[in-house]
């Protein structure tokens, strides 16, 4: 290492290439070595408080732990705990369709097919049902009742307002109150008193035009005038429910 | 320059908030900090190397690197306090005159010291603000002129001219009677300088 000083500079071929005398590149040497001289005690003054203040402001780094796993895309595997878990959704499954099917709730097609899938586990179950309106007269009914309602209209011992009466009652399954006594109600109760059949008619007429049963209109169709007591008979309401 | 002994040890002691070390790194490192903000902020060094320190401590715990890192990396931000000294005070940087005289002259050799201390920081004075950074952090900080490049954000090569101008400068400011001779420092890479 070279050294600056008043003897060893004149030998430095820089610093005889610097243009300077020995002054003043003395006189450097010097500011240089004030400047980079050893600590002075009133440098460290203050250090107690110094040190403390700092100490304060320390706060020592904690090693985060980065939540690696989370980033972690999960291969797909099926362990004995997935197995498991699929048991029993599909455990859930069954027991949630079972009681909705017990409870009549499902779609009719999917209590039908409730129906059938437990009838072999001998469990039963309510059978779908389809929503029926209810002023609708069913064919199956008209069909069943047809041939009876003829008969009712073509029987010669009865006439006028008790064969309507009687076909109206076989029409509407029990339902119909044709021929009934109307005398506590409205309107009718005045025709009724007058003893008029022909004025039951018009108490008929206050209900709302129904299509008459299959089996109605065929008695109508077969009985000729007899059947004119059936056409009153409207009220019965040839309809049946569900 | 001071020397920190097992300085990886010490620094990660000073990280974990232990105060011995933390004296350690203070006491090694305090006097220089003080005599380049002396030539930077001139009476406001103290005030601004408190806060330095106090930034620092706050960084301590990610800094990464052996001692001369340290070393740059503290005297970077002395730098930053400084410039944002002069922001705030909008006034000129260098104010040596200004600084107390805080030696006692009865305590003899450092007061001698501490006189001929002022003396060098006066005759920077005579230098440009570049010049006189360069000097203080390559002459009291002890950065090489890669770290004072990083630290002022200049060019190796810049930081060598600027150093070299800065040492001529101030031996020919020198009267030929002002001769103080010190063979005891070393010096040789500061006339390299000044020879190149």
């Amino acid at each position: 290492m070279q050294m600056i000083s008043p003897h060893s500079h004149s030998s430095d071929s820089g610093w005889q290439d610097s243009g300077l005398d020995a002054s003043e590149l003395a006189a450097t040497a010097a500011l240089l070595a004030a400047l980079a001289q050893p600590r002075l005690a009133c440098e460290l003054v203050g250090e107690d408080d110094a040190v403390a203040a700092m100490t304060a402001r320390i706060r020592p780094r904690r090693r985060l732990r980065l939540a690696i796993p989370a980033f972690r895309i999960p291969a797909p595997s099926f362990p004995l705990g997935g197995a498991a878990r699929l048991a029993a959704v599909a455990g859930c499954l069954f027991v949630a369709t079972t009681a909705a099917a017990f409870a009549g709730v499902l779609p009719a097609a999917a209590q039908d097919a409730a129906r059938n899938a437990l009838a072999q586990v001998g469990v039963t179950v309510p059978a779908g049902h389809t929503v029926q309106a209810p002023d609708e007269p069913t064919a199956t009914t008209g069909q069943i009742n047809g041939p009876t309602i003829s008969s009712i209209a073509k029987d010669p011992s009865t006439s006028g307002r008790d064969k309507g009466a009687a076909v109206s009652s076989q029409a509407s399954g029990g339902h119909s109150k044709a021929g009934a006594d109307h005398s506590t109600t409205g309107k009718g109760s005045s025709d009724q008193a007058k003893g008029d059949g022909s004025s039951t008619a018009g108490t008929h007429r206050q209900d709302p035009p129904t299509p008459p049963a299959p089996g109605a209109g065929t008695s109508q169709g077969q009985s000729g005038d007899h059947a004119q007591t059936g056409g009153g008979s409207t009220t019965g309401s040839a309809h049946t429910h569900g | 320059v001071a020397q920190v002994d097992d300085f990886t040890d010490v620094l990660e002691a000073a990280q974990q908030g232990d105060g011995w070390a933390v004296a350690i790194l203070w006491r090694a490192y305090q006097p220089q900090l003080l005599r380049y903000l002396r030539g930077m902020c001139g009476d406001a060094h103290e005030d601004v190397a408190s806060d330095v320190w106090i930034e620092s401590a706050a960084r301590l715990p990610r800094f990464r690197g052996d001692e001369p890192a340290f070393r740059a990396w503290l005297f970077t931000r002395a730098r930053r306090r400084a410039i944002d000294h002069h922001r705030r005070s909008a006034r000129t940087a260098i104010a040596v005159a200004e600084v107390p005289d805080v030696a006692d002259p009865t305590a003899g050799g450092e007061w001698e010291q501490e006189q001929a201390l002022r003396s060098a920081l006066d005759r920077l004075l005579t230098l440009s603000q570049d010049q006189r950074e360069v000097v203080l952090l390559r002459v009291v900080a002890g950065l090489e002129v890669d770290q004072v490049a990083g630290v002022m954000g200049k060019q190796p090569g810049t930081v060598r001219v600027l150093h070299h101008r800065a040492l001529k400068a101030l031996a020919a400011g020198f009267p030929a009677a002002d001769v103080t001779p010190d063979a005891s420092q070393p010096f040789s890479e500061h006339a390299d300088d000044l020879a190149a």
